[in-house]
């Protein structure tokens, strides 16, 4: 198994399970970078082969129509916990203004939206659209990456966005977003398959936070945010 | 098995590390991670220079055995002057550190290739950081007939199949593990060259060791191969008391 290799649902399980993780959210790639309707549909079927797999539905702001269509076919279904807005670039912001349908789809599911967040340019647009769309949650995936004090600095001008761990592998990050916002809005995250998640564990352990407060990211605050236990329960 | 040896640490200031980079910081990470050696040098010599820089690796070292001096140059302030030079084994350093992107020049750029000229006579390991895809390639111009170890940092997924095919090419070079963290690229390196190449380091204090340590655990290599990357290589290739 490498990054970019096609991997399927036991795999991923096993590799999950390999280093302690019960839960995962998954996305796909096929999604994200091919085609959103057929990706999506692909990941809902991936998702009853593993136990402890969910989903993040994945919204192309280039394809508005697919995305939409997805959102509406699947987004109901218990397994998917939130949407992510990507588009042609992951590297640079998306446009508010292309994201303003499709965020106006997800409202009445009130899941999470996951936004990706590798640089600051990133974090500010995805500031503005926490702002203006104060009725949604919002995740910053990688945490802003090497420029993580803007994601920081961000999570506290907007109560409703919180920090996924994946992203720069700094020591001194995870204990300064809990110093400044708090341990209950930073969610662990690995970034796999780029990252092992076992390296992202290691980033925990290395890093200067007490045992309350890993609890907090590996478990409580996704626990929470995603009503994991409401979703099980349900089946 | 032999304590561990971690290829890649550093101490003093560096601007995009928050985390305090004391040689305290550091030898407390080793001894939590059981790493027995670290090769380490001092972030002085990457930002400001060489030669105080070196100097103060060589001070922290001296007061602590656990840890290797490691020098550093810095190609844009090399003007052929090779004095500096002949008297690093003498002085205990064991291997030659390369930062371009630090301090921003070319992997291919004449006062470099000038600085391995003058170092070929020392026959020390060098270990050189890349970033970008192609760097490697550009690489193999400059270090293919480099008559000591070579050590690539850096590498990650990305950079993985370049890797690769240059140590297909040359059998002295080898790959250091501190951001080959994907799943599958330890297993990849040790299948295709052998993981008698791999290096672990971790660029520990400001990246966590955890990280590195427990991406090799999870890579599905054998205990001897584990025991080859976490300290044989090291010792074989760094010319290192067993």
């Amino acid at each position: 198994m490498l990054p970019g290799i096609n991997q399927n649902a036991g795999q991923v399980v096993q590799s999950m399970q390999a280093r302690g993780i019960d839960r995962t959210i998954l996305m796909s790639a096929r999604a994200a970078q091919a085609d959103p309707l057929s990706g999506n549909r692909i990941l809902r079927v991936m998702l009853d082969q593993g136990p402890g797999l969910y989903g993040c539905l994945v919204a192309h702001l280039n394809r508005v129509d697919a995305s939409l269509q997805s959102i509406r076919d699947l987004l109901g279904n218990r397994r998917f916990l939130g949407v992510l807005l990507t588009s042609t670039h992951p590297n640079e912001p998306l446009h508010p203004l292309v994201a303003d349908e499709t965020l106006n789809a997800c409202r009445r599911y009130q899941k999470p939206i996951f936004l990706l967040t590798p640089n600051a340019a990133c974090v500010e647009t995805a500031l503005h659209l926490a702002k203006t769309y104060s009725m949604h949650k919002f995740v910053f995936l990688g945490m802003g990456g090497a420029d993580w004090r803007t994601a920081i600095a961000a999570a506290q001008q907007s109560v409703n966005i919180f920090l996924e761990t994946s992203g720069a592998l700094d020591r001194a990050r995870l204990p300064a977003a809990v110093e400044a916002i708090g341990g209950h809005r930073v969610l662990f995250g690995s970034g796999f398959p780029q990252l092992d998640p076992a390296a992202a564990l290691g980033l925990l352990e290395d890093a200067d936070l007490s045992a309350i407060e890993r609890r907090r990211i590996l478990h409580d605050n996704a626990a929470k945010l995603f009503n994991i236990e409401e979703v099980e329960e349900a089946g | 098995m032999d304590a561990i040896v971690d290829i890649n640490t550093l101490f003093g200031p560096m601007p995009f590390a928050s985390t305090d980079m004391s040689v305290d910081t550091l030898l407390a990470l080793m001894q939590k991670h059981n790493v027995g050696r670290a090769c380490v040098l001092s972030t002085l010599g990457v930002l400001l220079d060489a030669t105080g820089g070196n100097g103060a690796t060589r001070a922290a070292t001296a007061e602590h055995p656990t840890l290797l001096p490691v020098a550093t140059f810095n190609p844009t302030t090399f003007f052929g002057d090779s004095t500096p030079l002949q008297n690093l084994r003498a002085d205990g350093f064991c291997m030659v550190r390369f930062f371009p992107r630090e301090q921003n020049w070319p992997l291919a750029f004449a006062p470099f290739t000038a600085l391995l000229e003058a170092l070929k006579p020392t026959s020390l390991p060098v270990m050189v950081g890349v970033s970008a895809i192609g760097e490697i390639t550009a690489l193999q111009e400059v270090l293919g007939s480099y008559p000591a170890p070579v050590v690539l940092s850096g590498v990650g997924a990305t950079l993985l199949a370049e890797a690769i095919a240059a140590l297909q090419r040359f059998e002295h070079w080898h790959l250091e593990t501190s951001q080959l963290l994907g799943p599958g690229c330890l297993a990849q390196v040790a299948a295709t060259v052998g993981a008698g190449r791999l290096l672990f380091g971790t660029g520990a204090p400001a990246y966590p060791i955890a990280a590195a340590l427990h991406t090799l655990h999870y890579a599905g290599l054998s205990d001897a191969e584990r025991r080859q990357v976490l300290a044989d290589n090291a010792t074989r290739i760094l010319s290192l008391a067993g």
